[in-house]
Formats: structure tokens, sequence, C-alpha cells
């Protein structure tokens, strides 16, 4: 490489966003994701998704819980939450960190409400108000779909309006972020729905067909995935204007090769599993949820952690090193997240709505 | 049924105004659009609002010394590992056609900063003076605006475990006093006034010289000016890095969570 | 779902939230109490500034929580003076800035007579004259004050525990101190140790059968170092009543070949005048091995002087240096220019310069021509040369200069004829002939014509090759540096301390010679002086009833000619061939703290009984210290008694059998003045500012190096301690007790110099926070205390800007001739190989004092590159201590040009080994572009093994070693001994300088 600057007296500039923040991302955008399949069927009233649209609406409260979790540990004065509140609201149309103030309020009560609805019925078990409440959800998930779409679309703002980051801003970030959420959405119901399933369920059977609806509908996505990865690099390095070289160098010699290999392989192998009849395979199937939960934790450790080693004024990049509190914070995050969904899974009769043979509004 | 809504209303006034007490105890001036100190018109948050406070810093003159660096360390108790205000120092060229370049950075306190319309508390904010500072203690340390600036001025101060960055020296400005880097410029570069005063020296220098900021393409209306600066000092992402971080490394000395790495090292 | 089944993912839950807790309950904590992380700032907005030292609006109101004070920074040899801030609760310093009274800080200073207000108010944010009279700190200044908190500090007296250099040690009375080092005894359980009392003999002859050596009282040698303002106290004081005639600073491992070299330039080997260009007017800067803005002293004046020279498109600085420094800036575009040079390659290129400048007749003729004092008034000129004086060529004057009646002879241009120079106005500049004096016929050449034929004694390939800089570019920078006139000025320094860096300083200083540069505006500057002070209108502090003559022959062998020693005069006498002597002498050389330790072990010219050093750190600044700490190990074999006054236990003083505690900065009395490059006079004056920490002699003064010596004067009944052993000039007798008493007088001295300056009054005393000085100062300086106060006030004394110049010319001028030709450095051989020295500066290639050639001994097959180090602009060998400073300047790397790194397959970050002839370091390699390809380039300033970088035990409790102290390199490691002498370090063959640039070494890859 050629030095024709070399370096006597520098600073290393700080960062402040690390594991909490890509956790932050992965689980907001899980959540929504998992909100918006269960309104497949709620909504839009595809049948194929009834088997799975319970799951998705408790999935998406429980990866909500955790994502609060990430929020409230990455601030260095969680004490002082409640300023986020209270002040600063003559920045609410700059800032998108303060449309979360709104949005991580409304959210959750959709989620919730939808889960009272939902699994009313089953619960007070002679409620005459089924036909209401089923009217309710519809409403409220006609509702919820912008909400959550805002919801995490903000966080794709979040770095997309940062004009000092060459690898964030672009307009197709939010987008991006929206796409990785439904993946890893798919992702983590292929993986888990069919575990909860076979043991965790009376009847201990899998239902393949959704499952491989839901697979070759996540290869779709995924391909609409690829196609937004090659609109946006090939905007910020090939065709940028004096930033690209920066980017370039980034590519070339930041990032290992090994991890274009493993993040490349996270999305091929669960697009050809969606399109071919390996769907229909548990263990396929399986495979394909987890390499997309990890190539989308991996698409939001790069813009968080890469993003941030790129320099605004400093030499060389920066190298990211997960601290020990940082790594048990990560852990406790896991943590949250199993006890979330197995308290949810235990509580509600998901099962029996799972059986229940509600087709939709106007359809009983 | 009567008597049942009056409770109804006595519970559910009786609800609100607790509420409100609540709220009201965490915070008196709840709900503002910016922060409590603006609202009360405090002289530290609204600045001298007949003033604009720049600085220029003539290129010719920096001899790359650090002593701006030393005197904000000592002057705002800034952590060890951590700045305010430093000179980067480079050699530009090859051998023997190589050059001395030096670039002294600190906040540029934008006319249009990057950082604080994303402040989602408010805590940051431009003063009526210019001065672009932090409210320290309602800042909730999210990290946000530090990863707007383009310039790579702001850190959560690890003692104070909130967002930091330098101040123009707001409090000595406040006593007639000038900020500490400038007073202990040991080439003279660093030069500060008053904009709006058309005899300060300021004035005169960016008037009469044709002056640049830093990535004026960011759009952020720098309020700190160079003269003479090469633009080759400003993106030195490709330049060889500092080693302090590596040294640091080899030394087995504490750990930092970010450091500089030369690109293809990994 | 079955209740087994729903058991065991509530079970989980309940598992997993638990488990979540532990990386959560902080968090959550403080977020459910709304509890603060972290410790909470002071202020909403201001965050932790400090609080400021005033308020300024119009006038300046002091703030009372702190005192400011003006006093002098010790953050390196500068000496600058500066503002003390001081919190009154915690007596802690808080933060340091620039004195605008003072030159050394400011350009242009404030006039003296500007009232205390006015000098704060000037500077502030609204005033018009902020810029103008800004007074600085540099990066070292503004933080290492908190070196007087450092826990390394020796606080209390140290007596070794264990062996020497174990590091180990217990605290003991003062008392008991005096008491062992006076009496002496069985001290350390390792034998007999002889004490100061009966080392302290003027009568018995060291050595009976050499009774020229001196007496007894010679075998206690003092060891100082820069003078921080205390060094006529030492010197003066004590090591004149004690009467030892061994007394060094540190210049022979600091600038000793500058120094030497611009004596000899100079004439004068007494006094050791040196010289520093005229900053403020010069036109064209030709600095060879010193960079101003690097470093140089003084530091900030040449910095600022620089960057406003060039900013006004005045000034040209051209460094011509291994390394690209400082003084460079891409800014100034080709204000300044950087002609890199081979480490040691200097001399070659200066005498290639010299050589155009000759072959071109750039020269100024008409200024080289004038010969005498008597000429230069009538030419209206800055100076005069010996250019134009016959040396005579051959029998027994040889190397003399032709003279009648002590007036040199020169031959008239007007009529060729041989006339006192004080007769003629032009003399011939170039002479190469036969003359008659009275009868006798000489062969003389003139000074110059010495000159020539030494400049042309090799070509202009073989200074190209040399020095590693092209024909082209040595033609081009001579006629550059040539057509600026007089206003062309040369520096050299620490680069040149090398083998032949006597000869390159004497080279560079001609350069200025053949421009006619001296004592011109924008020419040379011997500086502006001072005001009397030690000895001075009012009292004499240097004399007193007592004071010894010192006499006899110096540890270090120099100041003495080989051939006036016995050995010289025996081997004579029995017809042996007195060359070589056994070891190298130095005629014309100061002191040499490089050569004590040696010389004391190979007992020639005889052993020291005991060692005093005060703040000397020989172990860290000398090349080759590896090769003396083995020495002084030993207490039998080199200095049975070593006491050190340290304020810290640093390299040198770990080896030491007693550590007494030192004051450090600002918490010290001295008067100080500034190295060349200022054209008015200055004295800096300092006083204790804050309460000094260590203990106490019963008297109630802090133990320091002046308290001390009083101490142990008295014990010794020295004549210069106690009762009326100061004189007035009024024929008063004083006590001098304490420090004060000395100190106090001094500043009375300045206050009442020439014109006696102003009186104090109250509300000044008040801003300077001088209350708790008011009584003594009334005792001791009765109705003068005002003015004495006023000085103190004002941290000194310091002549007014415009008396700097008188016209074209200096106002202070160096009035003495200028040797173009030395007849001191040319009638003395040197001892081993009875070479006679040039007495004009000529070409030697790096040498071993033998003549051996560097080059052939250490070939570049073994060792490929050359190492040098560099002044930092940052570090200083007294600023380890500091931990602030570490903030800015983490540690020193190993500096290699890419291609060089390249070509040996080595990468920025690898961590190297560097291997001389003499030692080894690691370090971590650091590629930069602006360094010679094929040299290796240190930052000097850590790399240490003392202050704090190694464990201690004190008590029996160890205290760590701090890593970053240690990290680093020094370049000291690499040096070697000189191996065709007996033990000794590798040196300038002429005068001594410790040689530490330019050192063969090999690298090798260790990760």
């Amino acid at each position: 490489m050629e030095n024709l600057i070399t370096t006597l007296s520098s600073i290393t500039p700080d960062r402040s966003w690390g594991i909490d923040v890509v956790s932050y991302f992965w689980f907001n955008g899980a959540s929504i994701a998992t909100f918006l399949i269960f309104t497949l069927f709620y909504v839009f009233e595809i049948k194929r998704f009834k088997p799975i649209a319970g799951f998705a609406l408790l999935f998406s409260f429980a990866l909500f819980i955790p994502a609060m979790f990430n929020l409230l540990d990455d601030l260095k004065q969680p004490g002082r939450m409640v300023n986020f509140f209270l002040y600063g609201w003559g920045d609410v149309i700059t800032s998108p960190m303060k449309w979360g103030s709104f949005l991580l309020i409304l959210y959750p009560a959709i989620i919730v409400s939808a889960i009272y609805l939902l699994f009313k019925p089953y619960i007070i078990k002679n409620s005459n108000t089924l036909k209401r409440d089923r009217r309710l959800i519809y409403y409220i998930s006609i509702v919820g779909i912008p909400i959550a779409i805002l919801t995490h679309g903000y966080t794709g703002y979040e770095p997309a309006i940062v004009h000092g980051n060459l690898l964030w801003h672009t307009p197709l970030l939010p987008l991006l972020f929206l796409i990785a959420a439904m993946v890893s959405g798919f992702g983590i119901l292929i993986f888990l729905v069919p575990l909860f399933q076979r043991f965790f369920s009376d009847s201990k059977k899998i239902d393949k067909e959704s499952l491989a609806l839901a697979s070759k509908i996540l290869s779709w996505i995924l391909i609409l995935n690829f196609i937004m990865h090659v609109l946006w690099l090939s905007f910020a390095t090939v065709f940028n204007d004096g930033d690209k070289y920066i980017l370039i160098q980034f590519f070339k010699y930041y990032i290992s090769s090994s991890t274009y290999i493993i993040y490349s392989l996270c999305f091929i192998i669960p697009t050809i599993i969606g399109f071919s009849r390996l769907r229909y395979n548990t263990f396929f199937l399986l495979m394909s949820g987890v390499l997309t939960v990890v190539g989308i934790w991996l698409f939001r450790w790069g813009i968080v952690i890469y993003g941030q080693s790129i320099p605004r004024a400093m030499p060389g990049f920066l190298k990211y090193t997960i601290s020990y509190h940082e790594s048990i914070s990560f852990a406790s995050n896991i943590a949250i997240f199993i006890a979330a969904l197995t308290f949810l899974m235990a509580i509600f009769p998901w099962e029996k709505e799972l059986n229940s043979k509600y087709k939709g509004v106007g359809h009983e | 049924m009567q008597e049942k809504n009056t409770r109804r209303e006595f519970l559910k006034k009786g609800a609100i105004t607790s509420a409100f007490a609540i709220l009201s105890s965490v915070q008196a001036e709840a709900f503002s659009l910016a922060n409590p100190g603006i609202d009360a018109k405090n002289i530290k948050f609204t600045g001298d609002s007949t003033k604009k406070y720049v600085m220029v810093i003539d290129l010719r003159k920096c001899v790359g010394c650090q002593a701006c660096t030393s005197s904000c360390i000592v002057e705002n108790s800034v952590p060890q590992g951590q700045s305010r205000t430093s000179v980067t120092e480079m050699e530009i060229g090859e051998f023997p056609d190589v050059r001395k370049g030096f670039l002294p950075q600190l906040c540029n306190h934008c006319d249009e900063p990057s950082c604080v319309p994303v402040c989602p508390t408010g805590a940051t904010f431009k003063r009526e003076d210019g001065l672009v500072v932090i409210d320290n203690k309602i800042c909730i340390g999210c990290g946000y605006c530090e990863n707007t600036c383009p310039y790579d001025k702001r850190f959560i101060n690890k003692e104070t475990k909130v967002m930091d960055k330098c101040t123009f020296c707001a409090h000595r400005l406040q006593d007639g006093l000038l900020p500490a880097c400038v007073e202990t410029c040991v080439g003279g570069a660093r030069i500060f006034g008053d904009l709006n005063n058309k005899s300060s020296e300021v004035y005169k220098l960016i008037s009469n010289f044709p002056v640049d900021v830093l990535q004026n393409e960011q759009g952020t209306k720098p309020q700190v000016y160079y003269i003479g600066l090469d633009n080759r000092l400003e993106k030195i992402a490709n330049a060889t890095i500092s080693l302090d971080n590596l040294v640091q490394e080899a030394l087995q000395l504490e750990e930092k969570q970010w450091t500089t790495v030369q690109l293809g090292a990994r | 779902m079955n209740k087994n089944r729903r058991n065991f993912l509530l079970g989980t839950s309940l598992v997993t939230a638990s488990a979540s807790m532990i990386g959560y309950k902080e968090t959550l904590k403080t977020a459910i109490t709304m509890g603060s992380r972290g410790v909470p700032t002071k202020d909403e907005i201001y965050a932790n500034a400090q609080e400021t030292e005033g308020v300024i609006r119009d006038t300046f109101k002091k703030n009372t929580k702190f005192s400011i004070s003006s006093s002098v920074c010790n953050g390196c040899v500068t000496n600058c003076g500066v503002r003390v801030k001081i919190d009154q609760k915690t007596q802690k310093v808080v933060k340091v800035t620039g004195n605008p009274y003072s030159p050394l800080s400011s350009d242009p200073w404030l006039p003296y007579n500007t009232p205390l207000e006015k000098s704060f108010s000037l500077l502030g944010k609204d005033s018009s004259q902020s810029s103008k009279y800004r007074s600085t700190v540099c990066a070292r200044g503004n933080v290492v004050f908190d070196k007087a908190d450092d826990p390394f500090r020796v606080l209390k007296p140290l007596k070794r525990v264990g062996k020497r250099g174990e590091n180990r040690w217990k605290e003991i009375d003062i008392e008991v101190l005096l008491d062992e080092i006076t009496k002496g005894g069985n001290l350390f359980e390792e034998g007999e140790i002889e004490g100061l009392s009966s080392i302290r003999d003027l009568e018995t002859p060291l050595n009976s059968k050499d009774p020229s050596l001196g007496p007894k009282a010679n075998q206690l040698c003092v060891l100082g170092t820069g003078d921080d303002g205390r060094k006529a106290f030492m010197v003066n004081r004590f090591v004149k009543s004690f009467g030892t005639h061994n007394y060094q600073g540190h210049t022979s491992i600091c600038g000793l070949s500058m120094r030497a070299g611009e004596a000899a330039y100079l004439g004068d080997f007494k006094k050791y005048p040196h010289l520093k260009p005229d900053f403020e007017n010069c036109e064209y800067l030709l600095n060879i091995g010193t960079s101003p803005a690097q470093a140089g002293n003084p530091f900030k004046r040449q910095a600022k002087l620089l960057s406003i020279g060039r900013t006004q498109k005045r000034l040209k600085c051209v460094t011509v240096t291994p390394m690209l420094t400082n003084s460079d800036n891409i800014a100034v575009g080709d204000m300044s220019e950087w002609i890199p040079v081979l480490p040691g390659g200097d001399l070659a290129f200066v005498m290639g310069m010299i050589q155009v400048i000759i072959a071109k007749k750039l020269y100024n003729k008409e200024y080289l021509s004038i010969p005498s004092k008597e000429a230069q008034k009538t030419m209206n000129d800055g100076s005069f040369s010996n250019s134009t004086h016959l040396v005579i060529q051959s029998g027994k004057s040889i190397n003399k200069i032709l003279e009648k009646n002590k007036t040199a002879l020169v031959i008239d241009v007007k009529d060729g004829k041989l006339k006192p120079s004080s007769q003629v106005t032009q003399a011939k500049l170039f002479v190469d002939q036969e003359v008659e004096v009275d009868g006798v016929i000489h062969v003389v050449k003139s000074a110059m014509t010495l000159l020539k034929e030494s400049a042309f004694e090799f070509d202009l390939d073989t200074y190209a090759k040399s020095s590693g800089i092209s024909k082209a570019k040595i033609i081009s920078t001579a006629e550059e540096f040539t057509s600026y006139g007089r206003k062309a000025a040369v520096d050299c320094h620490g680069g040149t301390m090398h083998t032949t860096g006597f000869y390159t300083t004497y080279a560079v200083m001609v350069l200025g010679l053949l421009v006619g540069n001296m004592n011109f505006k924008g020419g040379m500057s011997a500086g502006g002086g001072r005001y009397k002070d030690w000895k001075g209108s009012q009292y004499n502090l240097l004399e007193y009833k007592g004071k010894v003559k010192t006499k006899g022959c110096r540890i270090d062998k120099t100041k003495m000619a080989y051939e006036k020693t016995l050995e010289f005069k025996t081997k004579v006498a029995n017809r042996q061939n007195p060359y070589p002597a056994r070891d190298t002498w130095y005629p014309f050389t100061n002191a040499l703290e490089s050569e004590i330790i040696t010389n004391s072990t190979k007992e020639y010219p005889y052993k020291l009984k005991a060692m005093i050093s005060w703040n000397a750190n020989f172990l860290y600044g000398q090349s080759g210290t590896k090769h003396i700490k083995k020495l002084l190990k030993e207490p039998k074999d080199s200095i049975p008694l070593f006491i050190a006054i340290d304020p810290f236990i640093n390299e040198t003083s770990k080896y030491a059998d007693y550590i007494v505690p030192d004051s450090i900065i600002y918490e010290t009395w001295g008067v100080s003045g500034a190295w060349a490059g200022y054209q008015t006079k200055i004295n800096t004056a300092k006083f204790p500012v804050k309460t000094p920490k260590q203990a106490k002699f019963k008297n109630g003064e802090p133990i320091c190096m002046d308290s001390f010596i009083i101490e142990l004067g008295k014990k010794l009944s020295l004549l210069g301690f106690g009762k009326n052993s100061l004189k007035g000039n009024d024929g008063k007798k004083y006590a001098l007790n304490r420090p004060q008493d000395f100190y106090i007088r001094a500043f009375e001295n300045i206050a009442m110099d020439s014109k006696a300056v102003l009186d104090i009054d109250d509300s000044e005393i008040a801003l300077a926070n001088l209350e708790p000085y008011i009584e003594t100062l009334k005792k001791i300086c009765g109705k003068n205390w005002r003015k004495t106060a006023y000085v103190m006030a004002r941290g000194g004394r310091f002549e007014e800007k415009e008396h700097g110049y008188k016209n074209d010319k200096l106002a202070h001028s160096y009035g003495k001739i200028i040797n173009l030709f030395n007849p001191v450095v040319a009638q003395n051989r040197h001892s081993m190989t009875a070479e006679r020295f040039s007495g004009v500066p000529r070409f030697y290639k790096a040498r071993l004092n033998s003549g051996e050639l560097i080059e052939e001994l250490y070939s570049k097959k073994e060792y490929p590159l050359l190492a040098f180090s560099y002044k930092s602009n940052v570090l200083s060998s007294p600023s380890v201590s500091g931990k602030k400073l570490s903030h800015v300047r983490f540690t020193t790397y190993v500096d290699i040009n890419p291609k060089t790194a390249q070509e040996s397959d080595l990468k920025h970050g690898d961590i190297v080994k560097l291997t001389s002839a003499g030692g080894e370091v690691l370090g971590m390699l650091r590629l930069r572009n602006g360094i010679y390809p094929n040299t290796i380039g240190i930052e000097h300033g850590l790399g240490r093994d003392g202050e704090g970088a190694v464990d201690v035990t004190i008590n029996d409790e160890v205290k760590k070693g701090i890593i970053r102290r240690k990290s680093g390199i020094n370049i000291n490691k690499l040096g070697f001994l000189d191996s065709s002498r007996e033990l000794a370090t590798l040196s300038d063959f002429v005068v001594g300088s410790n040689a530490r640039q330019a050192l063969p070494v090999k690298i090798q890859k260790l990760s």
C-alpha cells in the first residue's frame, strides 16, 4: 500500500455503539417482522399462515422485550431514561431516535392488545364478545402494520441520516433494515415454530406446509435483500464520488474474506432451500432458519460495528473489542429472550388458538 | 348510579392528579421543546446573544507543539486517553520530498451542526453566541450525536459517563477570559473572537484571507476556520496509524474498546 | 400442552430470567432508582472545567480561592517564566500559564512597568491586545507540574539497604544522614568509608608522588545538571568553600560539541559563551543538527519567532537534519525547507559549503578583511575576526599568530606592508608568504588561507558522499545562504553530538563568519545578558572569607594539556616517546561528566573518595551507560561514597548510598537567565510558591539542595555558611542560614541594578500573593523591600524590548575577536595520537580517539543502519514523572523510512530489536516518510529505568514501577566504548563530548 502520508501523532476517536445496538436492531427487526407475519392471516387472510400466526404474535412480543433491555443497557445514563420523554421535543422532526419515544410505546401497546384479544376467548371461557374481539384484532392489526414498519423504519433512519458516515448515509438503509427484519422474522419463525410444535404441542406435529410456504416467501425476500445490497453497495462504492476510495479500502482491507463467505452462505443456502423441495425437510428448514438469523445478525453487526469503524478525521480504521461487561450483557440479553419466550409460550394457550377454526373477519 | 359515577369521577381525577404529581416531582419543568436550562433563559445555556464566537487557526503559525492539547486536559479535567482538542501531525510525500503537516482539531461549533438536531433529549444545543454545548445533567449517553459528528469530536467522558466535547471554554468566556488552548498557543496559530465585532482579529482574518473549514461538503458550516489548510490532511484513512493503541496492547495495558488499526493489518 | 411441558417452560423462564439479572442488575437498578452513573460533573454546561482564576470586566478581579504567582518552569532547561495557579486549600498547582512579562513566554512581552492588574486584563477575551501579548506554556509546561505529587517522589532522606543499585532503601533522619556522611565509618557493613570531614583536606596532596594533582579535597566530585537557577549557589557556596576542583554540569552528555565549537569560534574557553540567531530579524536561518520549534532553547521563543517570521514571508528556515522535524510546516510553503543529511554527515556538508563559498568568492570580503577592533569602529561594523591574521607555519612558534607587542600583525591591502592590526582598516585576506619581523623571517599563512586549504583538502564529491547531500544541493545552499547578506544566520546543537561534533560546530559558525553576521540584526547574537544578580549593587553573594581558590588536576582530565602532566614530563625525562598518554586529556574542555566514573575506576588521574550528585542523571543521559552502571555498582572500585540530592530515585541516584530529597518545580528558589536567542536582559526569579512536601530540618526549612548544603557546610565548618558569610557592598555582613538569605538578596540586587525598579503597592502585593514573604522581605531588604517585591511579583526583571537593537545592530553585542583560526586549538595535540588539532574547521570522518574509522570498525555489512536521537517537543528527561504528559505523548518509537523497512521486510508496528556494538534495545517500529533511508531515529525522553519506571523498595515496602515510563527507547543504551581507549565511552576526539549520534546498528524483527 502506498503510504504517502505517515502519521506521527493522532488520537483514536471514541465510538459509543456496541453489541447492544447490534442486538437492538436485530430484536427490534425480528419483532416487527413476526408481528407483520401475524397480520398475514389476521389482516390479509392468507390461510396458510393461520397455523403460525399465533406463534408469530407471541414471538413478536418475546422479541420486543430483549430489545428494550438492549436500549436501556446501551445508555450510559439509564437512570435518565425519563429525559427521553421529557425534553428535546423541538428535535422531534429531525431526530429519528426521538421518534422512538412514541413508537416504542405505541408498538408494544398494539402487540399486547392483540395478544390479549387473541387469547381472551381461551382464557375467559364463556366470552360473548368473541366476534367483537376478532374485529378489534383486525383493526388493531391494520393500525399496527404502519406502526410496526415505523418502529423498525426509524432504526434504519438512525444511521441513514448520518451524512458523515459513508456506509450509512443512503435512503436505501431504512428499506434494507425492513427487508433484513423480514428475513430475520421469517428465519426465527422457521427455526422456532417446528421446535414448539414438535416438543410442546400435544399433537407433536410439525406443520410442514405452512413452514414450506414461509420458507419460499423467505427466499423471495432474500432475493429482494440481495438486490437491495447490490443497489446499496454499488452506489456506495463503484458509483460513488470521492468517498468511494475509503469504502473500497474498507471492503478490500478491513473485512476479511471469510466474513464475506459466511455472510453470503447465510443467505444463499436458505434461498436455495426455499426454492427447492428441501423446504419440506425439517432439518433444512431449521438450518435455513438459523442461517438467516445469523446472517441478519451479521448484517446488523456490519452496520453498527463496521460502520463505526470507518474513520472520519483520523488515520486508520477502528477495531472493536467486546468488553467483559458487554459479553455478559449479551448473554443476559439472550437469556431475557428465552425467559420471555418460554414464559409467554407457557401461559398463553397457543395450541388452542392453533386448533381453532377461525377463518378471519366476516368468515365465521 | 349517580353515586357510582361521582366515585368514578373522583377516582379518575385522583389518578390524573397523582400521575401529574409524580411527573412533576420527576422534573419540575417537564415536557420541554428544548431543556429546562434554555427555558429558564439561564445565561450558561443562552450565551451572549450579541456575540458570535469563532476560532481561526492560522496553520502557518502552528508548530505542532501540542500545548493546546495539554492545556485543554488541565483546564477541563479531560480523562486520560481522551481529548477535546488535539493536533494531528503527519508527514506528506515521499523521501526526500516530504513536508510536515499539522492539523489542530476541536469541535467546530458548526452553524448547522449534525449533532444537535438528532439529540433525543435536547441535551446538546447551540447557544445564541454560537457555542455548541451539552447539558451534562440531561444527557442520557445514547451516543447518537457522537456518531453524527463528521469530525470525530465527541466522546463519552470515561469518568462522568456523559457526552463530552470542546466548549470553547465557555466557563472562561463567561469570566472574560480566552479559551485555554488559545491562551497557550505557542506559535500563535489559534485566534479566538467575536465575528460580530468588525474590529476583532478573527473578523479581519476571515475577511482578508482565504479560509477553509474542515469537510465543507458536510454542510455543517463549521465555525473553526483554517488558514493554509492542505486538504490532504483532512481525510487521512490511508495514512499510517498512530501506534499508541498497538503499543499499549503490546505492553498489556488497559484494554480499549475501540482501537486504531492499519488497513490490511487484519 | 401438558403440565410437565408447561412447567418446563416456566422453569426455563424463571432460570433464564434470573440469570439475565447478572448482566442487567446494575442497569436496572440505575434505571429504576433514576440514579446517575459515573462521577457527576461539577457543572451542567461547563462539566468538570476548573474554576477560573478570576473575572475580567474592564479590570481583572482575582478569584480568592487561588493564588497566582510568578515562577519558573523546570519541565526542560529553557527556564521559562510562568504563572502558577495554586488552589489555596489543597496547596496544589492546578494550572500554569505564561508570564507575559517574560520574553521566554511572550513576544512582544509587556513593558516591565505595566501594572500587574493590566497584565491580566490585557490578555482577556475582549482585549484587542490579547493576541499580541499572548503568553504561552508548551505541552510539557502545561502539565508537568503534577510530578510534584508523583508517588515516587523522595520526601525523606534515604539510605541504601543491601548492595548498591538494588534499589532498596530505608528512610533515615536527616541529622543521622549528615552525621554518617561527614564522619564516615563502616556505614554499610562493607568496610570503612572515609567521610567528608576527612576528605575535606586542603593541605595534604591526594597523591604524595604527584602534588600537581592537588589536595585531598579534590577527591570529592560534585555533579550538577543544567542550571535551574541554583548553580551559582552550589558552586560558589559549597564547592568553592569545600575546596574541590571538581564540579561538573551535564554539558558533556548534552550539547558540549556545540558549546565547545562555539567557544572556539568566539575564542573563549573560559566562559564558554555561545551564540544563537537573532530569530526576530533574520531572513535565512540555516539549522544544522538543531530544529527550532521542534526543540532547542529557548523553545517557545524560537517557535513563536519562527512562526511569525515565516508567516510574514520574511524568514526562510532551512533545517539540515537526518529527520524532518517540526521546523517544517507545509502551510508556510517555500519559507521552510528540509535538507536531509546522513547522521554525522553535517561536517562534510558544511565544509562543502565553505569550499563553494570560497571558490565562488561569495564571502563578505570587506568584513573578513577587518583585522582589529579599531578597524571595526572605523568601518562601523558589528565585529571583527582574525581571518587576516597570520599564522606562523614552522619553527618553535608554529601555529601561533604573528604578533608584536601582543598586537597581531597583518598585511595592509593598501600597500601590502606588514603592520599592527590596529593600524590597518582592511588587511589582506589570503596570505601565504614569508614575512620579516625584527629581522626574523617567518613563513606565514593567513587564517583565511588556512581555511581555504582545509576546505579544499577534499573535493566536493567526497563531501557529497559523506553528507548524503548532492553536490548540486551543497552548491545551491551555499549560494542561497550567502545571498541574504548579514541577515543569514546559522545554528546547531544536539545533532552534532558525534565523534566529530566539535569541528562540525566550528565549521557551522564559520559559515556565519563568511557572511559577517555577528552582532547584526538578523545575524548572530550572544544574548542580551542579565541584570546583575549574584554579584550586584547591594551584595556580592559569590565572595566570602575562606572561599578556596581550588587547584590541581580535574578528575575528568579537562582544562589541562597532557604536556603539563607529571606523566608526560616523566616520560620525556626518561627519553620515552611521551605519546600516547595512558588516556586522552582535554586541554580546552571545561568539564566532562562522562569521564568521572571511568577515570576514578581506572585511578587515572586519581581515584575519587566521594561524589555528590545534584539532580544529575548521567546513567540515563550518557551514551554507553551499560558500561558505567557496572562500575558504579562496586563502591570500592569506582567511588566509595555516593550521595545524591534528588527529588526522585532516577537511573543514577538509584546507585547512590544516600539520597537527600530536593525541592521540585514551583517549590524552589533560584535566578535564571536565558540561553542566547534573546536581545535584552533577562533574569527570571523563582521562590517557593506552594508548601513544600519534603521532611524538614530542625530549623523548619524543608530539605532541599540549598538547605542541605547549608547544614552540611556548617557541619563541616565551611566558611561559606552561617554567621557573617554574606557580604554587603556597604561592608556589612549577614548570616546565611536559610536559602532565602541568599536568594532574596539576589532579587534585591536585580531590583536595584542600574535604574532601580519601582516600589510595589499593596494591591499588587495582594494580586501576586506575596503576603507570606513581606516580613522576610522587610527583614532582609530593609528599605528596598518594596522594590524586591516588585521583582518577585513580575517573576524577575526583563529589559524593554526596544532596548535590544541599535539601528542595524544588536544593542548587547559580543565584543571580542572572532576566531576563524583558534590558536589554542591549533597549539594543542591529541594526547593519544600526538596529532596537532586543526586551528580552522576541517573535515574528519567519524572516528575513535586513535583515528580508526567507525565505518571500518563497524562495517555496513554487519551494522547497516545509522541510529540517531532527536529531541522531543513534548518529552524531556525531567518530565517522565508527569502523569498527564503520558496523555499527550504515550511512548517513543523506532523511526524508519518506509523504503528501508520494506527492504528488510519490516512493517509499521513491528516489535524490533536494535543492536549496536555496545548494547541492544527493543521498540516498536514506526514508519515515517521524513527520515533518511537506512537510518534509525529515536525520540529522546523515555525508555526509563528510574523515576518510577522500576520497582523500588522503601522501608520494606515495594512500590511497583509504571510500565509506561519504562516503555520507549533510550538511544544511550546503544552507545558503546571507544575500543582504542582504556574504559571510556565513545566521544568527540577533540573535546570529549559524548557521542550518541550516528551509531552503527542492525535491526531485527521480534514479532
